[in-house]
Order: structure tokens, then sequence, then C-alpha cells
């Protein structure tokens, strides 16, 4: 009796000085230079060289997408986004399956969002992204707008699977992805990760937050995810999210956009008005899968309440909370057991 | 077997008591010296540029080559207090003070990042 009281004494000391799964330490390293913004992640690894390891193969995974999908930068020897825009009208270009995958999910966003995420939209966005660049102390003409429109059809969006090439029809058309890139490319990626990475991870892909496993590798603790507040002037902590297998995607008006007579315009356009949307100043989605977040947190950005509110309770699994102007808060009818 | 068992003695209160005393020991030193926002750490274009514990004031000036961020850690939180990044996003950031916040200015790819022994309080991600 003495020997049984012994031994489980012993083992009640012992056990409370190991919060982490058995042997996992946890690891968190922000890389930049990447989908212009910061990437961060937080993962649970066995030694301080696998996890540089690890986070040295998840570099090279960031690296190949964002290459890939950039419509700013040429890449020598590799046919990217920018490759495609530069040759509308011209010829069909030859691209890495990893562009075609992401323009045929482009063109499914654009059949679930009925048009208003188009990743044929570029014409009208780079008016806009020019603007902002320059930080002018004007708003785009009406005219230069409307007439940019006329070159946004996703009809003239041509992929060929088989020969693993696309072309763009008209000229004047150019690919955007912006609303859909960091979502698919961080799906993709944190896939990889998953099965051959860490069994514990919390990844942001510039705010799009994918987790997976368990906080403290511990088989049962959510994570901890922070919505940042779109009040920049505030220093309360804004709402948190506490989830495992999960995504945490947030579209707002707060970082990128420029300022004309005290009004702020951002990056997100509503394509019926082709002006920034400006019903909230956050949108956060709740959802297992990182590319349907993504679209759906633009959307719902330009959609209005009502509208979004409808198509989130309709989707099984998908949680949204709103933010507006006034920054009053609202929770589709699931999202209070993940957020507070 | 009979002659194993014998009577609940003093030796036995003496081991219970031992074992106790070592857990509160060791309780009381975990408790104690784990504190939120021990360490801020400061990256540029991945390289560490810097560790700094948060409750000594100071300011950094980080010149990158492309820009500047001027760093002040002031009563246990650190912010940017300078910054000549085209839009200032970083300079607006609220001060941070919690494992897991950080402030990162992207056109200068420097990263201040808070980390501590205490993560329970602290956050693994931010959606923004």
């Amino acid at each position: 009796m003495r020997k049984a009281l012994c031994v489980i004494l012993s083992a009640l000391f012992i056990l409370p000085a190991c919060s982490c799964g058995a042997g996992m330490k946890r690891y968190t390293r922000i890389i930049t230079g990447y989908f212009d913004t910061a990437t961060s992640v937080t993962a649970y690894d066995i030694s301080d060289e696998a996890f540089e390891e690890h986070i040295s193969e998840f570099e090279v995974l960031l690296k190949d997408y964002d290459e890939l999908y950039s419509i700013y930068d040429d890449v020598e020897g590799i046919n990217n986004l920018k490759t495609i825009n530069d040759n509308a009208g011209i010829a069909p270009v030859t691209v890495d399956q990893k562009i075609i995958d992401l323009l045929l999910y482009g063109r499914e966003c654009y059949e679930l969002s009925d048009g208003k995420v188009n990743i044929c939209f570029g014409s009208v966005l780079r008016i806009w992204h020019q603007y902002r660049e320059e930080d002018a102390n004007t708003l785009p003409g009406e005219d230069e707008l409307s007439e940019a429109l006329l070159h946004t059809s996703i009809d003239d969006l041509v992929i060929d699977e088989a020969a693993s090439t696309v072309y763009l029809q008209d000229p004047l058309m150019s690919l955007d992805v912006g609303a859909i890139a960091k979502g698919y490319a961080g799906k993709m990626i944190c896939e990889y990760a998953s099965e051959h990475l860490w069994h514990d991870a919390a990844v942001s892909f510039g705010g799009n937050v994918i987790t997976f496993g368990n906080k403290n590798a511990d088989g049962h603790t959510p994570w901890n995810i922070l919505i940042e507040n779109p009040d920049l002037d505030s220093e309360d902590e804004f709402l948190t999210v506490k989830t495992t297998d999960n995504c945490v995607i947030t579209s707002g008006d707060y970082q990128r956009f420029y300022i004309v007579d005290g009004k702020r315009y951002c990056h997100i356009i509503d394509p019926e008005t082709l002006f920034p949307a400006s019903n909230f100043t956050s949108v956060t989605v709740i959802c297992d899968d990182s590319a349907l977040g993504d679209l759906l947190s633009t959307l719902l950005f330009i959609e209005d309440q009502e509208e979004g509110l409808s198509l989130i309770e309709s989707l099984d699994g998908v949680e949204a909370i709103w933010t507006d102007q006034e920054y009053n808060v609202t929770y589709s009818s699931g999202a209070l057991n993940y957020a507070g | 077997m009979q002659d194993d068992i014998r009577r609940f003695g003093k030796k036995d209160i003496i081991l219970i008591a031992v074992i106790i005393a070592a857990s509160v020991i060791a309780a009381f030193i975990a408790f104690t010296t784990s504190h939120e926002g021990s360490t801020v750490v400061i990256t540029v274009s991945g390289e560490e540029y810097g560790r700094y514990p948060i409750d000594t004031d100071r300011v950094i000036t980080v010149d990158t080559g492309s820009g500047i961020n001027e760093i002040t850690i002031n009563n246990g939180e650190a912010y940017v207090s300078y910054a000549d990044c085209p839009q200032g996003i970083c300079a607006h950031h609220k001060p941070v003070s919690r494992s897991g916040e950080s402030i990162i200015c992207v056109p200068h790819e420097v990263v201040i990042f808070i980390e501590s022994e205490d993560f329970e309080g602290g956050y693994d991600a931010v959606s923004g």
C-alpha cells in the first residue's frame, strides 16, 4: 500500500511540470517578404534542429506560391500570373498546375458569388491600386472606371487543362487574385505542412489563419486566435476565437487604404458601384476551408448584412462576425460558440 | 500477503509530507517565474536584430537600409514610435506586451514580437 502511494504521489508531482504533449516544444517564426505581407507560424516540434528544417521547407513552399501567383513581379524562368496578364490578347501561356488549379477555383468563386468576386477584375482593381500607392488626393473618375469595367469578363479567361495553358482573350483585361490567393495558397501549403511538417500548428498568412492539431500539442487545447481590432485608435483587445482544425479569415478596410477629404477608401471594390465597399470595417469568417473562407470574407465585406447573414446561415459549419463602421458587432448564430 | 500489510505509520506520514512539500515548492517556482511578455524580439528580413527584456525602458532605432523604424519599450510594452514607411501602419499599431503579439512593418520587413514562457494567456495567431 505504501509503494502504491509512493508511485501515485510521485506521478502527481511530476505531471504538472510539463504542459506540452510529451517531448514537444513550442516555436514561433514570423516570415516576411511573401504575398506582400507577413506569415506567422506557431508550431510544436521535437527540437530546434527539426523546427529549422521544417520551417525552411515551409518557406520554400511559400516562395513557390508567392512567385507563381504574383501579378506584379516577373520571376526568371517561371511563367506566372503576371506573364499571363502581359500576354493578354497575344498568346496562351504554359503554366504550372498550381496556377491552373487556382484559376479553376477562381471560376467557381465567380459562380458562388454571382460575379461579385471576380478574378478577372484586374483592369478596375489596378486603377484603385495605383491611386492608393500614390496616395493621390483625388478619386478615380467614373469614366475611367466604366471603361475598365468593359474588360472584366470571366468568359474571356480561357483555360486549357490538357495543354496546361491560360489565355486572356481581351488584350485590356487582367487577372487579380487578391481576394482568394492567400486563402487558396494557405490551404495547399497547410495540407502539406500538416502531413509532413507538424502535427500541431497555427499559421497566419497575412491574417488568414489556418489551424490544425492543438495548442500545447496535447490533443485537446484549442488555439487562441485574436481578431485584430479594426479601430486603429483603440488600445482594447477586440475579439478572440478558440478553435482547432479550423480557419479564421478576416477582411478589413484598415490596412490597405488611402484617404481623400477625410474619407477612407479601401482595397475591396464592389463590382456594382466600382467603388470601395464601405458597409463594414471588418468581416471575419470561421470555417474549415481557408480557400472558401477567403472567398466568403471578401463577399461578405461587399454584400449587405442581410444577404451575408442569410448566406452564412445556409452554410453548414461556417460562421461569421461583422463589424460595421460604428464598431457594432453582429454574429452569425453559431459564431459565439467560438468567439468572445 | 499478510506479512506485507503493516500499519500506516510515522514513516508513511513523513513520506507523504515530503512529496507534498516538494510539489508545493515546484508549483510556487513555476507560477512565480513565468510572467507575461518577457522578451521583445526584433527581426529584420528574417534575421534576428536583437532581444530586449520588456521591463527595461529603451528606444531602439532600426535602420533597415530601405527605411527606419524606431521602437520604444516603455512601461512593460513595446510600440513603433516612428517609421518612415509609406503608410505608417506599424506606427499606428497599439502597443504590444502579451506573448504572441506582434507589430510588423511589411515594407521594411521589420517584425517586433513578444516571446515569453507563459503561453496560456497569449495568442497563437492574429486574424486581421
